[in-house]
């Protein structure tokens, strides 16, 4: 009860708000409902004895079952329900659809609850794909509430299913929560069947599982934090205003979108983040770091390091261009060393944040300007500057084929194919010396072919007729 | 022994000065065409060879196509150089060479004039001599220049025509000459001049007659060119794309043409210079290189390049004023480098195959191995964009985010902003997130989905 009091929960409770950010992510909403829907295994196989004895496993679970839920009766904003699969038909049927929703959620079914866990039997099959589709009409249509699904089993489906498909199907459909699994005398080996379902428990004993079904308990229904710290090449939390999207590592589904923070006492702020999966965090620097499967642990805050030291690129012309047509053409590609693709494209005359590094930038000019090797150091603005082009205005008297050429590497490279249309034409050059070869359209001698030398200067015009 | 002891006359054709080099205005329209004559007045000029000395058969030769060649064509012009002539052999004199007669107009009665009045006598320093010729061409480069060597005999000054020929590539020099031994060893003829050009042997007057005659029309452009841009059909239908052409050896450029179909729809003939190999480049797109073409002389040549190509065009649908110029990155299939940049609204061709296309909206969108075919355009359309305004009430971080491929990636980001700020971008679903200055706090955070529509601006207050 004195947890009610602790200011811990209280923004617990109010950051559950956040969650489902389809809709509008950190707005303030009415308290959540948590129900958590039992799926116990009553299979044949539950009457046998613990590998390690201490009687049978169906009486083991019986009793842990029992304490908790006495223990979840007391929490407020709680509804449980039971379902078992195994109860109907006997092993020898093989009756794949043995699963019954033996209580309903509602508010006071605590003493059905405790009594069909009393009263039911191990009998049959164990249809685990079927009753995790059945669980998902279980849950009340109801936006507000979390869901959640604590199955017990001790074995994997016998009926064909595959219940780690379904699973991840209704995940996606956001009808539950990633299930817990706790599974009963289970070889290490076997462990995979189980982890695809959801967060996976391994019991051995009666007290192992009530071990298990408290810590599950535990980080379903408390607080958990996440503190991401943004690294500078110091090792420090210093890196700040950088857009954090959260997405459900199983589902891939968005679930949080944050803006880092740097709180006024100089730490990053804390994320309140609903710890029933796992994460991957994507910090959107430019380019974007991932970090793939962060698990949580409840009660207290988890730290995730990720390092971040950026500074800036500023991209400008040595003086101001002719107009802004030019300059918004004049885009500069900048990719990130040792990786293929476009890291990112900035127009001239901004500042943009990257993470430091070496970077090779390739500017659209004509002849497209390349700077290799910039190296963005932590903090600070890099500025590349490059020559504003010049303007040639290129007046036809008839209609040509031909283009604009340059001289690189002791090869003459076109870099402008005409028009072939009569109109005239205007093109950005970076100032140097090129050569127009053309002919006019209707001649039918290669000899009729033309050569004009041009020279621009950065920032001004020139004209060419030909 | 220094005295060469078998009368050689040599033609020796080499080119110096180049017809593009200046800021012609013509590609290729030579004013003149220069062939000096050097001739090797060495003491074994006046052996016999066949009834009368080797001097008075290259006398008789040269005076014979001066004179045919300037009746014929007044724009060609001829010059004199002579070695050995001035001192005696046993002087040994290694820098024995004199331009008798310098380029002019009708020079063929000063040729004769000074052939007659030479008589050979010293020794052969070959590469000395062509070093020397050089000079003789006027600065000028709208001519077609060659150098006609005759002698009789290898170097007897310890020249070395390889070394010379190193020196002038190094210089970016082109001398590629045509060499016509008179009843040399052919081998050792061929072995020596490989260097420097190309050896033709001669045994008498007749056939001495008949190679000089060859060279000089070489010079004069009666070999011919046609280039065949091949079609994926192997049919030589394209055409309209330019084209250089590179001396093979120096790597200097020679001609630069648009390439051209006569009437008929059959590339024309060009008149290239016939000395030396090319190197010629087709200005696809990518370009295509066809390295070390050897012309045949005196004969019609056809060089066949593939370049078969198809059109890339990138259209926009919706379009309206106002909107930025979009461009596209187009490189090879799984290539890293910019092959090209395409704006939006135009078409371009190149050569078929793969190609990655990255186009420059924001988003932006990578389309992988678009196929362009021969003779077919290839469409790509996107919408345009839409524009984003933002009207921040305080100052804010903001940014733009989109779901692709199951990963939310940043689009745009505003950094701070605190007063009205828009940006194009592509149609579809996106994600405003912000965050007050104010208040330091990740948990104040908002998410406001939203649509931008071609041409529509989408204004959100935040």
């Amino acid at each position: 009860m004195k947890q009610l009091l602790h200011p811990l929960l209280y923004c617990w409770l109010f950051c559950w708000t956040a969650f489902g950010m389809k809709t509008m992510a950190q707005d303030l909403k009415p308290e959540k409902t948590n129900r958590i829907l039992f799926l116990l295994d009553v299979s044949a196989s539950m009457d046998n004895q613990w590998h390690s004895g201490g009687g049978s496993k169906m009486d083991a679970a019986r009793q842990v079952l029992d304490e908790q839920i006495d223990k979840l009766k007391l929490k407020p904003n709680m509804e449980i329900a039971l379902r078992v699969f195994g109860s109907l038909s006997p092993y020898t049927a093989n009756d794949c659809s043995d699963t019954k929703l033996l209580v309903p959620f509602g508010k006071a079914n605590i003493p059905y609850i405790k009594e069909a866990i009393n009263t039911v039997r191990p009998n049959g099959v164990t249809p685990i794909a079927m009753s995790l589709q059945k669980a998902a009409d279980d849950f009340p249509a109801d936006e507000n509430a979390r869901n959640i699904i604590i199955m017990i089993t001790d074995g994997e489906e016998s009926c064909g299913g595959d219940p780690c498909a379904i699973s991840l199907a209704l995940q996606k459909k956001q009808i539950f929560l990633r299930p817990f699994v706790i599974a009963l005398d289970n070889e290490d080996a076997m462990a995979q069947k189980f982890e695809c379902m959801g967060n996976y428990y391994r019991a051995s004993s009666p007290e192992t599982l009530r071990n298990s079904l408290a810590a599950i308990v535990d980080l379903a229904l408390n607080p958990t934090y996440v503190q991401v710290d943004l690294l500078d090449l110091n090792g420090r939390p210093s890196e700040t205003d950088v857009d954090l999207s959260f997405s459900d590592t199983y589902t891939h589904l968005d679930k949080y979108q944050y803006y880092q923070t740097i709180t006024y006492t100089g730490v990053p702020d804390t994320l309140n983040l609903d710890p029933v999966t796992r994460y991957d965090l994507t910090v959107h620097t430019i380019p974007e770091i991932v970090k793939t499967g962060i698990s949580l642990k409840p009660n207290q805050v988890n730290f995730v390091n990720v390092p971040a030291p950026q500074g800036f690129l500023l991209v400008k012309m040595q003086t101001p261009s002719i107009d802004n047509y030019i300059n918004n053409k004049i885009k500069c590609i900048i990719r990130q060393q040792g990786q293929q693709g476009t890291t990112n494209v900035q127009k001239m005359n901004t500042s943009e944040k990257y993470l430091c590094g070496h970077y090779d930038l390739e500017f659209l000019t004509l002849p497209r300007t390349r700077i290799p090797d910039i190296d963005i150091a932590e903090s600070q603005t890099t500025t590349i500057q490059i020559p504003a082009p010049g303007q040639l205005s290129i007046n036809k008297s008839y209609p040509v084929f031909g283009g604009i050429f340059y001289y690189h590497n002791n090869r003459w490279e076109l870099l402008y194919e005409l028009n072939q249309n009569l109109g005239n034409e205007s093109v950005a050059l970076q100032p140097g010396t090129y050569r127009l070869v053309y002919r006019s359209k209707n001649a039918r001698k290669t000899t009729d072919s033309k050569i004009q030398t041009i020279t621009i200067t950065g920032g001004s015009n020139a004209s060419v007729t030909l | 022994m220094r005295r060469t002891k078998i009368l050689l006359i040599t033609l020796l054709l080499a080119l110096a000065g180049l017809p593009c080099e200046a800021q012609s205005r013509f590609a290729y329209q030579p004013d003149a065409s220069r062939i000096l004559f050097i001739l090797d007045a060495s003491g074994s000029m006046l052996n016999a060879f066949g009834g009368q000395t080797k001097y008075a058969i290259a006398q008789k030769v040269i005076n014979h196509i001066t004179d045919s060649v300037m009746k014929a064509n007044p724009k060609v012009e001829f010059a004199l150089r002579v070695l050995g002539h001035q001192y005696p052999d046993a002087a040994h004199n290694c820098t024995d060479t004199k331009l008798e007669v310098p380029f002019s107009r009708n020079d063929a009665a000063q040729v004769a004039a000074a052939l007659s009045r030479i008589t050979p006598q010293g020794n052969t320093p070959l590469a000395y001599t062509l070093f020397q010729a050089l000079g003789d061409f006027p600065a000028d480069t709208l001519s077609t220049n060659a150098i006609v060597l005759i002698t009789d005999g290898v170097e007897t000054c310890e020249g070395n025509l390889c070394a010379l020929q190193d020196a002038l590539a190094k210089k970016r020099i082109a001398m590629r000459p045509f060499i016509v031994g008179m009843g040399l060893n052919p081998d050792t003829g061929m072995a020596y001049f490989k260097c420097i050009g190309t050896f033709y042997n001669t045994y008498n007057e007749a056939s001495m007659n008949h190679v000089v005659n060859a060279v000089v029309s070489q010079a004069l452009n009666t070999t011919s060119v046609q280039v065949n841009l091949l079609s994926a059909y192997g049919q030589p239908t394209e055409s309209n794309v330019e084209m250089s052409f590179y001396d093979h050896g120096t790597g200097k450029l020679r001609y630069q043409f648009v390439h051209t179909l006569t009437a008929a729809g059959i590339p024309d003939t060009l008149y290239l210079d016939p000395v030396g190999h090319y190197d010629l480049v087709i200005h696809t797109i990518p370009e295509v290189k066809k390295e070390d073409i050897e012309l045949v002389p005196g004969k019609h040549n056809q060089v066949a390049v593939e370049v078969p190509r198809g059109n890339l065009s990138l259209e926009m649908d919706n379009v309206s004023s106002g909107y930025s110029a979009v461009q596209c990155l187009v490189r090879e299939a799984g290539s890293d480098a910019i092959l090209n940049v395409q704006d939006f609204k135009t078409s371009t061709a190149y050569l078929v195959g793969h190609y990655d296309l990255e186009i420059l909206t924001t988003p932006r969108i990578l389309m992988q191995d678009v196929e362009i075919e021969q003779s077919r355009t290839k469409s790509i359309k996107i919408p345009m964009a839409g524009t984003l305004q933002i009207v921040p009430s305080q100052a804010s971080s903001a940014s733009v985010l989109t779901n692709s491929e199951e990963m939310t990636h940043k689009v745009w980001d505003f950094y701070s902003v605190s007063t009205p700020e828009s940006v194009e971008l592509q149609p579809g679903n996106y994600q405003l997130v912000f965050r007050p200055d104010k208040g330091k706090q990740a948990g104040n955070t908002r998410v406001i989905p939203f649509t931008v529509t071609s041409g529509k601006t989408t204004a959100i207050k935040i």
